[in-house]
C-alpha cells in the first residue's frame, strides 16, 4: 500500500460529500476506527472496550501508520489521504474518503493516537480533548496505530443520556465487529470487553473458516455456496437452506466491495430468491459479497456510509435473486428443505377424528350449522371465559395419541391435547412470571450449547430477564453458552431452535427506542416468550398420555381463563351435542 | 422348511422376541418374526434395528429352511391354539401352512433375505452377572435417564467397571443415580465403559422376569459398538450409545453440612400426599428442617396449600430447600431400606440421598429455586 499524503480536500469536493452526524454511539466510533485500520492495510486488529465503549474504546492495528508530521492533520476536518479530487471516488478502494471520522470523534471525547510508520524509529503521540490538542509527543511503539477513545460524550451530556445500557451498547459494537470480521476474514481480530476476552479470530484463508469461528462448526452443514460472475459484478458467499434457521434477520449480511450495506432492495431480492420456500418467521443466514466496479456504486449517499446507490438497481436485484435461486437449486437442497417443514404437518389420514366430523353429503348450509353447533371458538384474545362449564366430565380415552375424547352430559368433547396443555402451561408461566416466581430447576450437569456469538451475547445481555424467566445462562467462551438452570416445566432444554427463537424475541427489545409503544413491545415480547415456552413445555401431539396426565390436563384447563383456545388462538376443544350426533346419524 | 414343535414352546419363544417389534416399522420385514431351522432347533428372532433379540426352541426338523411371519398375527394364533404339537410348513411361494390337530392356518410370509442379521453370542469374551444383581441395578438407575434427544448420551445408562466392580450410572442432568453391583467373578481384560440404551435395559429386565435365585446369571459380551446379553437360550443384542458420558464423579458432592435420617416409607408418602395439591408438572415441594422436625409443604396457585411434619433428629439451623417431587418419589419408591440419609449443604447445591448402612447406592438431586 503506497503512502499517500493527508491533505485537506478542496472546498468544491467538500461540498459534494455527504456529511452529517457521524458519531451517534460507541459502535460508530468503533466502526470508524476499524475502517481506518483496515484502510491502512492492517492484517491484525485488537480491540478493547470498557463499559460498552462509554469509558474506553481502544484499537491497535499493525497497518502503515501516519508519518509524524501529518498526525495533527489527520484530526482536521476534511483532511484525508484517501481521495484528493472528487473523481477519485470512481476508483475508491478504501472504506473512508471524507476525512471526517477522526475530527468528529476527537470533538466528543478524549482521543489519544499513537502512530508509527515503518520508516521512522519512534511513534508520534497526540492527545485531543473536545477537539483541542491536549498534548503532543513521541513514544516508543511498534509500527502501526493505536487510537484510544475515552469518556465518549462526557462533554455533551445530552447525547450521553441517549446511550443505552453498557450491555446494549456493547452488543451493537459486537454486531459491528462481527460484520467487519466477516467482510475482512483474512484479517486477525481480537475483542476484549471489560478485561474479558470475547473472541480472538485467527486470520482465515477462506470465508467459511471465519464463519465457523463466529457461528460454531454447526453452521458448516447448512452453508450453500453462492456464485455468480458477470462482467461488471460478481456475487459470492454463502446462504443457508430455508429450513436452517439462525436467529432472526440479524444474520443477513451483504457486503458491497467489502462495505457492509443495508439495502431494502437486497432484502427484497432475498425474499424473491428464496421464492416461497421460507416458512413464516424463519430467516436464513446470508453472507453475500458483491464485487462491483466502483464506478457503478455510489458510496457517497449516507453520512455514516451505511448505504450505497447502485447505478442499475433492477439488474442488481435480479442478479442477486438469481444467485440465490441457483444456490438453492444445487442437488440435494430442495429435499432437505422440504423435509423439516413436512414434519410439522401430519399427513391428512392421521386426522382421524376430524374426519368423522367431515361430511361429503351434507349441503353447504348443513356444514355451517355444524360449525355453529360445534362451538368452534375463534381467537378472541380480549375475551375471558370463566368456566365451570365442563361439569362432570367423563374421559373416554385418547385417540391416535393426539386427541382426548370425553363426554359431559349429552355432549361429546374432543380435545386437542397439545393445544389444551399449551393453554395451561401458558397461563401458568405468565402467572408465575407476574408473581416473580417462575419455578426454576437447577441443573446438576449444566448444558453446553453451541450458538453463534451475536445470539449468545443477546442472551447474556438480557441475563436478568432470562433469570426472571427461569433461566440461568453463562458465557462458556467462544461460541458456547452454558445453561445452569431452566424453567422447571421444560423437560428438554438443549433445543437450539427454541433458544434461538427466544433470542429473536429478545432482539426486538434491542431495537425499541424510548417511544410510547415501548411498554407494549416489551409486553408483546414477554408474551411471545411465554407462548414459546408453553409450546415446548406442553405435551406433544403424538405423545401417549397416562390417564393421570389426561385428568391433570383437563382439570387444569378448566381452571384457565380461556379454556377454549390455545395461546395462539387455535381451538382446544370441539363439542358435539347429542342433537348434532342424532342428526348426523339421521335419527330424526 | 417343515418343522414340528410344541405349542407351549412356540408360544414362549414368540413371546420372548415379539415385544421388541415397534409399532411403526420402516421396513415391512421388521414387523415380522424370523423362524429358521438351526441344527436341531428352531431359531426365532425379531429386531427394531436398535435392539435385536433371538431365542431357540426344541423342534423336530423335517426340512430345513426359513421364513418370516407377521409377529402380531403369529402370536395371536399360537396363543389361541390348543396345547398340542404344531406343524409349520413353508411352500416355495412363502405361503405358510400352520396346522395343529384339525386346525389349519394358511398365512403369507416374507423371505428372510431382507431380515437383518443378529450377530451371534461369543461365550469366550463374556462375563457373568447375577440376574438378581443386574435387575436391581437396572431398577435403581433407569428412572433417572433423560428422554431429551438433544442430550443423547444421557438417554442411556452408563455401565462401567472400576476396580473390577460393576457400576451403573444414570442421569438426566437434574438428578443422578449411581449403583455399585459388587465385584465381578471374573477379571476383565479391559475396563468397561459403555452407554446402554434404555430400551435394551427394559428388555433385559423383562427377560429376566421375576427371579429370586441368586445363583442364576446373565452372560454379557461387549464388542466395539454392541452389547449382548444371554439369558438362558435367549440372546439380546443392542447397539451402544456413542459418545462420552459426563464425568459424573464431579457432580457428586464431596462434603455436606446437614445430615438427616428419614424413614423411607413415611417420607415417600408425605411427598406423595403433598403433591396432591400441586399435580401439575413443575410444581416444587419444600422441605424445611427445624427443631427435630422435617416440614414438607407445597402450594399451588388458586388450589391451596398443604404441609406435613415428620419427626426427625435435627438440631441445626433452620434449613429450607425445594425439590421437584417427581425426582424424590422415583428414588424413594425404588429403595428398600427402612431409612435413608439425606445429606445437604445449601439450598442451591445438590443434595445426596443414600440408603442407611449401604454404600452401594447414591442419588444426587439438584434443587429448584426457592
Ligand atoms: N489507523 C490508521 N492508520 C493509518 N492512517 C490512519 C489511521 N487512521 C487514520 N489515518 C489517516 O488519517 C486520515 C483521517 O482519518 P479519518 O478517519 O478522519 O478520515 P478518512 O478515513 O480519510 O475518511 P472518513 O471520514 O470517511 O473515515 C486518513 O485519511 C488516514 O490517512
Ligand atoms: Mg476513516
Ligand atoms: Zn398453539
Amino acid at each position: 500500500m503506497s503512502q499517500r499524503h493527508i491533505q485537506v480536500l478542496p472546498e468544491e469536493v467538500i461540498n459534494k460529500i455527504s456529511a452529517g452526524e457521524v458519531i451517534e454511539r460507541p459502535a460508530s466510533v468503533v466502526k470508524e476506527l476499524l475502517e481506518n485500520s483496515l484502510d491502512a492495510g492492517a492484517t491484525s486488529v485488537d480491540l478493547e472496550i470498557k463499559n460498552g465503549g462509554k469509558k474506553l474504546i481502544r484499537i491497535t492495528d499493525n497497518g502503515q501508520g501516519i508519518p509524524p508530521q501529518e498526525v495533527p492533520l489527520a484530526f482536521q476536518r476534511h483532511a484525508t489521504s484517501k481521495i484528493s479530487v472528487f473523481n477519485d471516488l470512481d476508483m475508491l478502494d478504501t472504506l473512508g474518503f471524507r476525512g471526517e471520522a477522526l475530527p468528529s470523534i476527537a470533538a466528543v471525547s478524549k482521543t489519544t493516537m499513537v502512530t508509527r510508520t515503518a520508516e521512522v524509529l519512534s511513534a508520534a503521540k497526540l492527545v485531543m480533548q473536545g477537539g483541542k490538542v491536549l498534548a503532543q509527543g513521541e513514544e516508543g511503539a511498534k509500527p502501526g496505530t493505536t487510537v484510544s477513545v475515552e469518556d465518549l460524550f462526557a462533554n455533551t451530556p445530552a447525547r450521553l443520556k441517549f446511550l443505552k445500557s453498557d450491555a446494549t451498547e456493547f452488543s451493537h459494537i459486537l454486531n459491528l465487529v462481527t460484520e467487519l470480521a466477516i467482510a475482512n476474514f483474512r484479517v486477525a481480530f481480537s475483542l476484549v470487553n471489560n478485561d474479558r476476552k470475547v473472541f480472538k479470530l485467527a486470520p482465515a484463508q477462506k470465508l467459511e473458516e471465519r464463519l465457523y469461528d463466529l457461528f460454531g462448526r454447526d453452521i458448516q452443514k447448512q452453508l450453500l455456496p453462492v456464485k455468480l460472475d458477470q462482467k461488471f459484478i460478481s456475487i459470492t458467499g454463502y446462504i443457508t437452506a430455508p429450513a436452517a434457521n439462525l436467529s432472526g434477520r440479524n444474520q443477513q449480511y451483504f457486503f458491497v466491495n467489502k462495505r457492509t450495506i443495508h439495502h431494502r432492495l437486497l432484502n427484497h431480492a432475498l425474499t424473491t430468491g428464496y421464492d416461497n420456500l421460507l416458512p413464516a418467521g424463519k430467516y436464513p443466514a446470508v453472507f453475500i459479497f458483491f464485487s462491483i466496479n466502483p464506478e457503478l456504486v455510489d458510496v457517497n449517499v449516507h453520512p455514516a456510509k451505511r448505504e450505497v446507490r447502485f447505478s442499475n438497481e433492477g439488474a442488481i436485484h435480479d442478479l442477486t435473486a438469481k444467485a440465490i435461486r441457483d444456490a438453492l437449486r444445487q442437488p440435494g437442497v430442495i429435499r432437505e428443505m422440504k423435509d423439516p417443514a413436512a414434519s410439522y404437518q401430519l399427513p391428512l389420514d392421521q386426522h382421524s377424528i376430524p374426519a368423522i366430523l367431515h361430511t361429503d353429503t351434507a349441503p353447504e348450509q348443513g356444514l355451517l350449522s355444524v360449525q355453529e353447533q360445534m362451538f368452534l371458538y375463534k381467537a378472541q384474545p380480549q375475551e375471558t371465559v370463566k368456566t365451570t362449564a365442563f361439569g362432570d366430565l367423563k374421559i373416554l380415552g385418547q385417540a391416535d395419541n393426539a386427541y382426548i375424547i370425553a363426554s359431559s352430559g349429552n355432549e361429546l368433547m374432543i380435545i386437542d391435547q397439545h393445544a389444551a396443555s399449551e393453554r395451561v402451561m401458558y397461563e401458568k408461566f405468565k402467572r408465575e412470571f407476574e408473581q416473580k416466581k417462575i419455578q426454576s430447576q437447577k441443573l446438576l450437569i449444566p448444558i453446553t450449547l453451541e450458538i453463534d456469538l451475536p445470539s449468545k451475547n443477546m442472551l447474556l445481555a438480557h441475563g436478568e430477564l432470562m433469570s426472571q424467566l427461569g433461566w440461568e445462562v453463562e458465557d462458556f467462551g467462544a461460541t458456547t453458552l452454558l445453561i445452569r438452570a431452566l424453567p422447571a416445566m421444560l423437560d428438554k432444554a438443549g433445543d437450539r431452535q427454541f433458544i434461538l427463537d427466544i433470542v429473536r424475541e429478545l432482539s426486538r427489545l434491542q431495537d425499541i427506542k424510548d417511544t410510547p409503544a415501548k411498554a407494549e413491545i416489551h409486553q408483546a415480547v414477554l408474551d411471545n416468550i411465554f407462548k414459546l415456552s408453553a409450546c415446548h413445555a406442553a405435551v406433544r401431539f403424538g405423545d401417549e398420555l397416562q390417564p393421570s396426565q389426561i385428568s391433570t390436563i383437563i382439570n387444569s384447563l378448566t381452571n384457565t381463563n380461556n379454556p377454549y383456545t390455545c395461546p395462539h388462538g387455535r381451538p382446544t376443544l370441539i363439542k358435539l351435542s347429542r342433537a348434532e350426533l342424532n342428526k348426523r346419524f339421521e335419527r330424526t | 422348511m417343515k418343522i414340528v414343535c410344541s405349542q407351549a414352546e412356540l408360544l414362549k419363544g414368540v413371546q420372548s422376541v415379539q415385544s421388541i417389534i415397534s409399532n411403526r416399522v420402516s421396513l415391512p420385514v421388521l414387523a415380522n418374526i424370523l423362524l429358521e431351522t438351526q441344527k436341531d432347533k428352531l431359531k426365532l428372532a425379531a429386531t427394531d434395528l436398535e435392539v435385536g433379540i433371538k431365542t431357540e426352541i426344541p423342534t423336530e426338523i423335517l426340512k430345513e429352511g426359513s421364513i418370516t411371519l407377521p409377529a402380531k398375527m403369529l402370536f395371536d394364533i399360537v396363543r389361541e391354539l390348543p396345547s398340542q404339537d404344531i406343524q409349520i410348513e413353508v411352500t416355495p411361494e412363502y405361503k405358510v401352512i400352520l396346522s395343529c390337530g384339525k386346525i389349519v392356518f394358511k398365512i403369507m410370509g416374507l423371505p428372510k433375505d431382507e431380515f437383518p442379521i443378529i450377530p451371534d453370542f461369543k461365550e469366550e469374551n463374556a462375563f457373568d452377572v447375577s440376574m438378581v444383581t443386574l435387575k436391581k441395578m437396572i431398577q435403581k438407575t433407569i428412572f433417572a435417564i433423560s428422554n431429551d434427544e438433544t442430550r443423547y448420551v444421557l438417554t442411556g445408562v452408563l455401565l462401567q467397571t472400576s476396580n473390577n466392580n460393576l457400576e451403573m450410572v444414570a442421569t438426566d442432568g437434574r438428578r443422578l443415580a449411581y449403583v455399585n453391583g459388587g465385584k465381578l467373578n471374573k477379571g476383565l481384560k479391559n475396563k468397561l465403559d459403555v452407554i446402554i440404551p434404555s430400551k435394551a435395559l427394559r428388555e433385559i429386565n423383562r427377560l429376566i422376569g421375576e427371579i429370586e435365585d441368586e445363583s442364576k446369571t446373565v452372560k454379557i459380551e461387549l464388542t466395539e459398538n454392541q452389547i449382548s446379553y444371554k439369558v438362558g437360550a435367549t440372546i439380546l443384542v443392542s447397539r451402544l450409545i456413542e459418545g462420552k458420558f459426563p464425568n459424573y464423579k464431579q457432580v457428586i458432592p464431596k462434603e455436606h453440612s446437614q445430615e438427616v435420617l428419614l424413614d423411607t416409607a413415611k417420607f415417600l408418602s408425605a411427598i406423595k400426599r403433598m403433591s396432591l395439591i400441586a399435580p401439575e408438572k413443575a410444581e416444587s415441594i419444600k422441605l424445611e428442617l427445624i427443631n427435630n422436625k422435617a416440614i414438607i409443604s407445597s402450594m399451588s396457585q388458586g388450589l391451596g396449600e398443604a404441609q406435613e411434619e415428620l419427626e426427625i433428629e435435627y438440631k441445626g439451623n433452620k434449613f429450607e430447600v425445594a425439590y421437584n417431587p417427581k425426582y424424590l418419589v422415583e428414588v424413594l419408591k425404588n429403595l428398600s431400606t427402612q431409612n435413608i440419609i439425606l445429606e445437604l449443604s445449601n439450598p442451591m447445591s445438590p443434595g445426596v440421598i443414600k440408603p442407611q448402612n449401604n454404600e452401594e447406592y447414591l442419588y444426587v438431586i439438584m434443587p429448584m429455586r426457592l
